[in-house]
C-alpha cells in the first residue's frame, strides 16, 4: 500500500494546476501531461525496483567481509564450495571502513541479510554484548555439519580463547596477522649487519641507514598501526598497559622506556614515515625505497610478487626486535553466524569448511600472506616455500599477545595513538604524555 | 485568470473573487512545497530530534536497549575534553581559510571567465568543473599521493626550490594548511559554477552604461558585480561554509586527524567517538554542538536570505 | 566589453595557471590508471612508462563494475530529476507567494542541511527496511534527494529572488496562471541556475558513498562502493582504484561539458525593458 503513495502525488499536482479555468494553450497541456507522466514513471520505477520475493531455488548464503586481494582469493574458494554443497554463496566484500556499520545495522535491525560475518577480535566485545551472534558450541561437536575429519583440536587454543565469550564459542578463528620486521638482505650485508634481534641492534642499523640517506620505514601515522607497534614492543619489554591487578599503569618505567625507544627509532625513520600507515610502509619496502621496515604480515605477499615487486627474493623476515623477551602481536579475524541469519546450520557448515585443513591450505597457497589458526599448517613445507615469513608469523600463535579487549580499550588506544603521534612528530616528552593519558583514563579501568 | 485583473474589489461580506484567488494561490503554494518539506522532515528533522534525545544518554550503536541516561554529562565532557576543544579550533580555522580562499579564487575566476570570449570560456569552465566531479575518496587519495614526502609531486617540486624539509602533512604546524589547499582544489569548481550562473543573470547593459560613464574594471567589480551577486554570494557562503565546517572525508583520508590531533575536525572527532570508541551518545552530543556552532556562525546569513516573500 | 591589452594578458596567464592547477591532480589519477604499481611509486614523477590496461581489465572482472555503472546512472538521474523538480517548486512557493510560514520553512530547510549524517543513517535504514525497500535503488535515491534538497532549494531561492518581480507581474497581467508564469517566464530565466544546480546535485549523487553502501545490497551497489572496495584501509590498489576513478569521472564530466552552455546562457539581459 505504501508503495502506491508516490503515485498519488502526480495525480494531485495535475489536478491542482488544472483547477484554474484554463486559457492554456496546447503547449501548456502538453507540458503538464509530460510532467505528470514523468512523475508517474518515477514513482513506478521506485516501486518496481524493490526486490520481488523471488523464490530462490535452493539456499543462498551471504557472506560479509572486507574487500581486497584476500577477498578475491576467497571468492574462488567460495565458488568451489557452492558447487560442492549445492548452495549459492554470495560474497559481499565492501570497503573496510564501512564494514562494521553495515554489519551492525543489519544485525541490529535483524534483517537476516548476512549468514556469515567476518569479525576481528576488537569487535567481539560489542557484538557479544549486543547479542548479535549465535553460539557455536552445539555446532562444533556435530559431525554432520563439520565433516568427519575436521579436527577441532587442531585449531590453536589462543584463537579459540579470543572468540569464546562467557564460556560460549561465538566465532571460528580464521586469519592471523602480526607485525613483522622486513629487511633487504643485501643492504644489511653491505653494512656488515645481521638481522637485528634486540632494540640496540635495531637502533644501530636504523641509524646507519638514516645517515646514508634512507632510514627505517615505520607506520607512525596517528592511527591503529602505531599503537600496534607500541603493543608488540611493550610485550617485548616484558610489560603491558595494565599492572598485574588489572589497573591501567602507563607510568611504569618499562612503558616509558618503550615509548622513548619508539621516539628514538622515529628519528631514524624514512622520510614520510610520520604519515604512513601499514600500506605505505609496505609500498616503500616493495619498491625498494626502504632497506628496512616494520610491516603487517597480511600485506607481505606483495613483496614477493615477481611482477609487482622490485625486491622479490631479496628480503628477509624477522620478528620485531625485543628488549627483554621475544614477543609478537596477535591480530585475528574469525567467522561468526549472526543471530538473525535464516540458515544458521548451513552457514556453520560453510564456516567449518572454510576452517578445514584442506580449505585453509588452499587459501595459504593462493595467498601466502594468509596465515591460519591451524597448528598443523604452521610447519607445512609447501606453504613455507611460498611464505618465507611463515616461521616468524607463527611466533604470534605461540607467544603472541593481543591488544586489550576490554570495552573501554578503544578509548585507550585512540588516546595513545594521539599521544604517540605527538611524541614522534613534535618531540613531546614520553613520560609526560603517558602521565596525561593515565590521568584522563585511569578511572575507566 | 490573474489576480491583477481585479482592481476594484467589491466590499461585501462573502468571499470576493480576490480572496478566493488568494486561497487558491496559497493551496498551490503549499502543494508545491509539500514534497520537499515532507522529505526533509522525515529524513532529516526527525533524526535530528532523535540525535538530541540520544545525546542525553550513554550507549553504543546497536545497543539502544542499554542506554543509560546521563543528562548533560556528554556535553560537559565535550567542554572538558582538550581534544574536543582542539577539534573545534581546527574546524573554525579550516572553515575560515577554506571559505575565504575558495571564494576569492572562485569569484575571481568566474569574473575573468566572463571577460574572454564565450566559446573558450565554456570549455574552460567545463575543465574547471572537473575536480568537483571526482569522488571524495579519490580526491583524498590523490592528494595524499601528491603530499607524500617520498613519492609526491609536491615534494618533487619543492626539492627544486630547496624547500624539501617542508612539514607537509606530517607536521602539526602545516598539516591543516595542506588540507585546506586540497579542499580549495576540490570545491572551487562549485563556487565558479554558481558564481558564473549568477553573473550571467546580470544584464550586460549595466556594464555598458558603466563603461560609457568611464568606470574602471575594479570599479565595476565592486560597484556592480558584487552587490548584484549579493544573494548568490550569501547562498555560496552558506553552502560552502557549512560544508567546510563539516569536513570529514578529506581529513580522515589525508591524515586521520593527526599528527597529534592537529587536523582533527569536529566531524572526525564525532566519527571516532561513534565508531571507534563506541560512544554514540557522546558523538551525538558533538554533532548537536556542531549544529549549534553552525547556526550561530551562519544564522545571520540565513536571515538575510529568508526575508518574507514579496507579494507578486 | 573590450578589455585593456595588459589586463587581457594577465587574464590569460591567471586562467592558464589555474587550468594547470586544476588539471594536474586529475592527470595524475588518469596516468596512474595506466601504470603498473612499480611505475606509480617512484621518487620522481614518471612521464615515460610502459602503459598497461591490466587495471581496467581487473576493474571490470574483480568487481561487477558494469552493474555498478548502471545503478549509479539510475540513482543519479532519478534523484537529480526529483530533487530539482520538488526543490524548484518549493523555492517558487517560498519566494513568490506570500506564505505565512515561509521564513520558518526556509529556515527548516537550512536546518536540514546541518543535521549530522551519522544520525541520519540508522533512522533512514530502519524506515527503508520497514518499507521493504532495502536492497533496492529507492534507498539511495531517497537519501540523495534529501541530502541535496536544502542546497537546491536555497540555490533556487537565491536565483528566483534575483529575478525582477516586474517579470512575473507582467506575465500575470497578460493572463498567465501561477504555474504558467513559472514555466513560461521563470524557468527560462533561471535556466542557468537550474543547470548549475543539476550538475551539482548529480555529481553529489554520483559520488556519494555512505548511503549508497549501507542502504543497498550486492545487486544495487553503485560506482563509489566499487571504488571504495579497491581503496582498503589495509592496502590500497592504486592502479585499480585510479582506473575505477577514471571510468567513474567520465559521465559527470560529459554532463558538465554539455550543461555549460546553459549555465552561460543568460536570457535576462534585454528582457526587462527600460
Amino acid at each position: 500500500m505504501l508503495k502506491k503513495l508516490p503515485l498519488l502525488f502526480p495525480v494531485a499536482l495535475s489536478r491542482m494546476s488544472s483547477a484554474a479555468p484554463s486559457t492554456s494553450s496546447p503547449v501548456e497541456s502538453k507540458l503538464r501531461r509530460r510532467r505528470t507522466l514523468g512523475l508517474t514513471l518515477t514513482a513506478l520505477l521506485l516501486a518496481w525496483s524493490s526486490p520481488g520475493g523471488h523464490a530462490a531455488a535452493g539456499i543462498t548464503l551471504t557472506v560479509s567481509r572486507w574487500a581486497g586481494p584476500q577477498a578475491d582469493t576467497q571468492r574462488q574458494l567460495l565458488d568451489e564450495y557452492a558447487k560442492e554443497a549445492g548452495v549459492t554463496v554470495k560474497l559481499d566484500a565492501i570497503d573496510y571502513g564501512q564494514l562494521k556499520q553495515k554489519q551492525t545495522l543489519n544485525m541490529r535491525t535483524k534483517t537476516g541479510e548476512y549468514d556469515l560475518v567476518y569479525v576481528p577480535e576488537a569487535w567481539m566485545g560489542e557484538y557479544s554484548k549486543a547479542g548479535y551472534l549465535t553460539s557455536l558450541d552445539n555446532y562444533v561437536t556435530n559431525p554432520k555439519l563439520t565433516g568427519d575429519d575436521w579436527n577441532f583440536a587442531d585449531l590453536a587454543k589462543v584463537g579459540l580463547g579470543i572468540y569464546t565469550v562467557d564460556g560460549s564459542l561465538l566465532a571460528l578463528p580464521y586469519f592471523v596477522q602480526t607485525p613483522l620486521l622486513v629487511y633487504n638482505q643485501d643492504a644489511l650485508k653491505q653494512g656488515g649487519f645481521e638481522a637485528p634481534k634486540t632494540w640496540a641492534d635495531l637502533l644501530k642499523i636504523a641509524k646507519y641507514f638514516k645517515e646514508k640517506g634512507s632510514g627505517i620505514a615505520l607506520p607512525y601515522r596517528q592511527g591503529s598501526a602505531i599503537t600496534d607497534v607500541l603493543a608488540v614492543l611493550l610485550a617485548g619489554n616484558g610489560a603491558s598497559f595494565f599492572n598485574p591487578e588489572g589497573k591501567l599503569a602507563l607510568t611504569q618505567p618499562a612503558v616509558v622506556e618503550t615509548v622513548k625507544f619508539m621516539q628514538e627509532l622515529g628519528q631514524y625513520s624514512l622520510n614520510g614515515s610520520k604519515g604512513w600507515h601499514w600500506d605505505e610502509v609496505n609500498k616503500a619496502l616493495q619498491f625498494g625505497q626502504a632497506p628496512m621496515g616494520i610491516t603487517a604480515s597480511g600485506l607481505v605477499k606483495a613483496l614477493e610478487d615477481e611482477n609487482d615487486s622490485n625486491v622479490a627474493g631479496k628480503l628477509g623476515y624477522a620478528p620485531i626486535p625485543y628488549n627483554k623477551q621475544p614477543a609478537a602481536l596477535l591480530q585475528s579475524w574469525a567467522w561468526a553466524v549472526p543471530a538473525d541469519s535464516k540458515h544458521k546450520e548451513e552457514s556453520f557448515k560453510l564456516a567449518a569448511w572454510l576452517t578445514s585443513k584442506a580449505a585453509l591450505s588452499k587459501m595459504s597457497k593462493a595467498d601466502p600472506s594468509f596465515i591460519s589458526f591451524r597448528v598443523s599448517l604452521t610447519s607445512d613445507p609447501e606453504i613455507a616455500k611460498k611464505a618465507p615469513w611463515l616461521g616468524t608469523a607463527n611466533q604470534a600463535l605461540t607467544n603472541g599477545v593481543t591488544l586489550p579487549l576490554r570495552p573501554e580499550a578503544p578509548q585507550l588506544l585512540n588516546a595513545l595513538a594521539t599521544g604517540l603521534s605527538g611524541v614522534v612528530t613534535n618531540g613531546d616528552d614520553p613520560a609526560k604524555m603517558l602521565e596525561g593519558v593515565q590521568t584522563s583514563l585511569a578511572s575507566k579501568f | 485568470m490573474g489576480i491583477m485583473t481585479i482592481t476594484a474589489a467589491p466590499s461585501s461580506a462573502f468571499q470576493t473573487p480576490k480572496v478566493r484567488a488568494i486561497h487558491r494561490d496559497q493551496r498551490l503554494a503549499i502543494l508545491l512545497l509539500l514534497p520537499a518539506a515532507m522529505t526533509i522532515f522525515l529524513v532529516m528533522i526527525v533524526p535530528l530530534g532523535f540525535a538530541l534525545y540520544a545525546s542525553l544518554f550513554d550507549y553504543s550503536l546497536g545497543q539502544e536497549n542499554n542506554m543509560s541516561f546521563v543528562f548533560l554529562d556528554n556535553y560537559l565532557r565535550f567542554f572538558a575534553d582538550p581534544v574536543a576543544f582542539r577539534s573545534l579550533i581546527n574546524t573554525v580555522v579550516f572553515t575560515l581559510l577554506s571559505l575565504s580562499l575558495g571564494l576569492s579564487l572562485g569569484l575571481g575566476i568566474a569574473v575573468l571567465l566572463k571577460r574572454i570570449n564565450p566559446a573558450t570560456a565554456n570549455v574552460l569552465r567545463a575543465i574547471f568543473a572537473m575536480p568537483l566531479l571526482i569522488s571524495p575518496i579519490i580526491v583524498g587519495l590523490v592528494w595524499r599521493y601528491i603530499y607524500d614526502p617520498t613519492y609526491g609531486l609536491a615534494y618533487y617540486l619543492l626539492r627544486f626550490v630547496g624547500l624539501q624539509n617542508f612539514g607537509g602533512l606530517t607536521s602539526s604546524a602545516t598539516a591543516l594548511l595542506c588540507i585546506v589547499v586540497a579542499d580549495v582544489w576540490h570545491t572551487t569548481p562549485f563556487i565558479i559554477l554558481v558564481a558564473s550562473a549568477g553573473l550571467t543573470m546580470i544584464p550586460d547593459e549595466l556594464y555598458e552604461a558603466a563603461r560609457i560613464d568611464g568606470a574602471s574594471s575594479f570599479h565595476m567589480l565592486f560597484r556592480i558585480t558584487i552587490p548584484l551577486l549579493a544573494k548568490v554570494l550569501t547562498v555560496l557562503i552558506l553552502v560552502r561554509g557549512t560544508d567546510a565546517f563539516r569536513i570529514f572525508d578529506l581529513v580522515y583520508g589525508l591524515t586521520g586527524g593527526g599528527p597529534a590531533n592537529a587536523t582533527t575536525s569536529l566531524s572526525v572527532f564525532a566519527y571516532k567517538q561513534a565508531f571507534e570508541n563506541n560512544k554514540m551518545g557522546f558523538a551525538m552530543a558533538t554533532s548537536v554542538i556542531t549544529l549549534v556552532c553552525l547556526v550561530v556562525l551562519f544564522g545571520p546569513f540565513m536571515r538575510n536570505s529568508a526575508r518574507k516573500g514579496k507579494e507578486i | 566589453m573590450k578589455p585593456l591589452r595588459l589586463g587581457s594578458i594577465a587574464t590569460w596567464i591567471i586562467l592558464g595557471l589555474f587550468t594547470l592547477w586544476t588539471v594536474v591532480p586529475i592527470a595524475l589519477v588518469v596516468l596512474n590508471s595506466f601504470k603498473r604499481a612499480k611505475d606509480i611509486f617512484t621518487t620522481s614523477p614518471q612521464l615515460w612508462f610502459t602503459p598497461t590496461l591490466v587495471n581496467y581489465v581487473n576493474a571490470l572482472t574483480k568487481a561487477n563494475f558494469g552493474l555498478y555503472y548502471c545503478n549509479s546512472i539510475v540513482v543519479a538521474v532519478v534523484s537529480t530529476a526529483v530533487v530539482i523538480g520538488i526543490g524548484t517548486f518549493a523555492a517558487y512557493a517560498l519566494t513568490s507567494f506570500r506564505l505565512i510560514a515561509a521564513n520558518t520553512v526556509a529556515n527548516g530547510f537550512f536546518l536540514g542541511k546541518l543535521v549530522p549524517v551519522i544520525s541520519m543513517l540508522l533512522p533512514l535504514f530502519v524506515i527503508i527496511n520497514s518499507l521493504g525497500l532495502r536492497g533496492t535503488l529507492a534507498g539511495p535515491i531517497i537519501a540523495h534527494v534529501a541530502l541535496n534538497l536544502p542546497f537546491v532549494v536555497w540555490l533556487m531561492m537565491g536565483f528566483l529572488r534575483d529575478v525582477p518581480p516586474e517579470l512575473q507581474q507582467a506575465a500575470m497581467i497578460d493572463g498567465c496562471t501561477r504555474m504558467q508564469t513559472f514555466w513560461k517566464v521563470l524557468v527560462p530565466v533561471i535556466l542557468p541556475g537550474i543547470a548549475a544546480a543539476s550538475v551539482l546535485a548529480m555529481q553529489y549523487s554520483w559520488n556519494e558513498l555512505l548511503f549508497s553502501l549501507q542502504l543497498t545490497t550486492l545487486d544495487t551497489y553503485t560506482v563509489p562502493v566499487g571504488i571504495a572496495g579497491f581503496v582498503g584501509s589495509i592496502s590500497v590498489d592504486w592502479g585499480l582504484s585510479s582506473a575505477a576513478a577514471t571510468a567513474a569521472m567520465i559521465p559527470p564530466i560529459l554532463l558538465g561539458f554539455f550543461v555549460q552552455k546553459y549555465i552561460a546562457s543568460g536570457t535576462i539581459g534585454g528582457s526587462v525593458k527600460g
